[in-house]
């Protein structure tokens, strides 16, 4: 018989791992809608919106909702995606380039909440861990 | 440090025959592949490319530490007739380009089909 034995199990530190990533998704979340409603997206011009104010630059990328609203967030065992889905979301992210040869800037809503997602993913295991 | 004319050059021998043409006011024609935001009274046809006239800078990790390297952007854009698939292709296989990411078509807001890559150093 042993004298001495440690044993040491995975599953509680890959459950915290597991509630720290969700959480971390669900602030990415939260930080790229907010991202969509700030005023800090420049803009080469004037627009009139459809409840008829004019906005200038920078202003947010909110006239009808309709980017906002078309956010589908997915959450399986192993994977979170989120999408909008919005059929010009693409030109707003990436810009474009128009038919009448207008360029559109890109405003990437999901940025910065990208960049801060390690970041936020460290700090809430770290909480959990302790 | 990579520069766009560089990139600009190698990007107008790999699409050599795939390129579109610019139109400018005086009927004149030229490639259509620009550094920067081409001239808005240029109307291009068929296969246009556009390279950022600036990189921007990304982190790279490394071994101890990290580093800096430039990124371009380059958007292939679809003027009518050109084959956009086999152009995205080839860039992503030639550069080391992150996966390309496709704006595309739709009709009603007038906006092109177009790939946007970055470009690393």
């Amino acid at each position: 018989m042993a004298d001495f034995v440690l044993k040491l199990n995975d599953a509680a530190i890959i459950q915290q791992a597991r509630a720290a990533f969700k959480e971390a998704n669900e602030l990415f979340a939260r930080e790229a809608l907010a991202e969509i409603d700030a005023k800090k997206w420049d803009w080469p011009n004037e627009t009139e919106r459809s409840n008829g104010s004019v906005v200038g630059s920078p202003r947010n990328i909110v006239d009808q909702g309709g980017l906002k609203g078309s956010y589908q967030p997915d959450a399986k065992p192993d994977e979170y995606s989120h999408t909008w889905d919005a059929d010009y979301a693409a030109a707003v992210a990436l810009g474009a380039v128009l038919s009448d040869g207008t360029t559109l800037p890109a405003r990437n809503w999901t940025e910065e909440p990208a960049k801060n997602l390690e970041s936020n993913y460290e700090q809430l295991l770290e909480v959990k861990l302790k | 440090m990579m520069k766009a004319a560089y990139l600009r050059a190698k990007l107008e021998t790999l699409l050599e025959f795939q390129l579109g043409v610019y139109v400018r006011s005086d009927g004149a024609t030229a490639k259509a592949i620009w550094v920067g935001e081409p001239n808005s009274q240029w109307q291009a046809r068929g296969l246009e490319v556009r390279i950022a006239a600036t990189p921007s800078l990304e982190v790279k990790q490394v071994h101890q530490g990290s580093s800096l390297g430039d990124t371009f952007e380059v958007r292939l854009i679809s003027h009518g007739k050109s084959d956009l698939e086999k152009a995205a292709r080839a860039v992503a296989q030639t550069f080391n380009a992150s996966s390309p990411q496709l704006v595309p078509q739709n009709d009603t807001l007038g906006i092109l089909a177009q790939y946007v890559f970055q470009i690393k150093q």
